[in-house]
């Protein structure tokens, strides 16, 4: 398989998500290089970051475009954490900001939703709920958990497109979203022990 | 309720793990990524690493054990010592951090926060504290280990930093620090009530009652033991399996 390419974008953890696959087996190069993007069968759009200091990087670089036909040639793209968010319409963090629009919804805070406030960001290990039978899960034991650390969060608005979701304070959160070759993580699998990296095996694999 | 996380804390000399007692009088204990990866294979929920050093002598040598552990343990990687801009920072997290802590750089140039969350994001910035109580009942932040004073006020500078964009906060308390005697639990409440991001309680666990007692009392959101988890008086097991008898919402 050829070289699994994360976007760079200017943000946090990158070097974690390399490590992982590369501890899996798989090749990765990190770049922010629209010609290897277009070229890769596979991309991961990382993220721990602000929505639109990451927008306006992608914009900078002329990623966006390089994503939008990753997307409409059918290769596989899947955004963990912030680059799951990027992957919806609109997000509300710090100015309403105009997203990859790959995925109908927006990407709101967690404490508009929540009677009473919770600390943000959400940060820690918990269980998926609900989850609808998918390749992306396989071999991946129920009740298993993993690690979130977000502040907004994925508001779908096809029902369809929410694979999986979590609960803080007996409020139901978006984990998992996915469309077509589209994939997004709200938690972060490269920091979520062994059962995590389960998620890159079925991503590059399938 | 929220969930609360178990996280070893390293502290690292020379690529030493070392512990000490109110952050002073350290004693070498082997290669700190032999310790962290028992850790995570015990199902530590995080990892901290701090070097004692680099603040003094204005570096960070941090690189090689960063690499190693990133390489072959998937949990989260918090490191600090050291830090005094965007490029050490960028430094850090390029060899496979996820998140950087910091404490002196903070102290003398408190804009940096604001820089390394907007560039990094704010989930990626904690800010660490070393508090000291004074006589009059408030605690002062400390630098350098609990050396060197600051002027500041802790819960004051929490609050600040939150301002700033820090997303969470490591509240080391350097009087209860190795002593085994429980944590400085009035202190981890003063913060937790004027703030609102999570805090990670650091500092005094002896005994697995502690941990109870610091998460019911104070509404901390993690706990960073380094004592009893490096000289082997507990194990990750025991400390969850305390927690959930005690009714808290843990990582089993």
């Amino acid at each position: 398989m050829k070289e699994i390419a994360i976007v760079d974008y200017n943000l946090g953890n990158i070097t974690s998500i390399r490590r992982a696959l590369s501890f899996l087996g798989y090749k990765s190069i990190i770049t922010n290089n629209p010609e290897i993007i277009l070229k890769s069968e596979k991309v991961i759009l990382p993220g721990v970051g602000a929505f639109p200091t990451a927008m306006s990087y992608l914009k900078k670089y002329d990623l966006i475009e390089a994503i939008n036909e990753t997307v409409k040639k059918g290769n596989d793209i899947l955004g963990i954490c912030l680059g799951m968010q990027l992957l919806m319409q609109f997000s509300n963090e710090f100015e309403r900001t105009k997203g990859l629009s790959l995925i109908e919804g927006d990407v709101i805070s967690i404490n508009d939703i929540l009677d009473d406030n919770i600390k943000l960001p959400c940060i820690g290990w918990y269980k998926l709920n609900k989850t609808k039978d998918n390749t992306l899960l396989k071999n991946i034991k129920k009740d298993q958990w993993f690690y979130f650390v977000h502040s907004y969060m994925v508001n779908c608005r096809n029902e369809n497109d929410v694979i999986a979701d979590y609960s803080v304070n007996d409020i139901s959160i978006t984990a998992i979203v996915k469309k077509n070759n589209i994939t997004g993580l709200q938690f972060h699998p490269e920091n979520s022990g062994i059962e995590g990296l389960k998620f890159f095996t079925n991503f590059c694999k399938s | 309720m929220r969930n609360v996380r178990v996280i070893a804390r390293l502290d690292i000399k020379n690529n030493n793990l070392i512990k000490g007692i109110h952050l002073e009088g350290l004693r070498k204990l082997g290669k700190p990524y032999d310790f962290a990866k028992k850790y995570f294979q015990s199902g530590v929920d995080e990892i901290i690493y701090m070097d004692s050093v680099a603040s003094l002598y204005n570096r960070n040598s941090l690189n090689n054990i960063i690499e190693e552990t990133s390489k072959n343990i998937f949990i989260p990687i918090t490191v600090g010592g050291g830090i005094r801009s965007i490029d050490d920072a960028n430094n850090i997290l390029r060899s496979g951090a996820d998140k950087i802590a910091i404490n002196t750089g903070a102290v003398k140039n408190p804009k940096l926060l604001e820089d390394l969350s907007n560039r990094f994001g704010s989930s990626t910035i904690v800010l660490s504290v070393e508090a000291k109580k004074k006589y009059d009942g408030t605690w002062e932040a400390y630098t350098n280990n609990g050396r060197e004073k600051t002027g500041l006020n802790v819960v004051e500078w929490c609050i600040e930093a939150e301002k700033l964009g820090v997303g969470e906060i490591l509240l080391t308390s350097v009087d209860n620090e190795g002593t085994c005697n429980g944590f400085d639990y009035e202190l981890t409440q003063s913060v937790s009530k004027k703030t609102f991001i999570p805090i990670i309680a650091s500092g005094g666990m002896g005994q697995l009652s502690h941990f109870e007692k610091v998460v019911k009392l104070s509404n901390c959101d993690g706990v960073a033991i380094a004592n009893m988890l490096h000289y082997s008086k507990t194990t990750i097991y025991e400390i969850k399996s305390y927690s959930i008898k005690c009714d808290i919402n843990i990582r089993a």
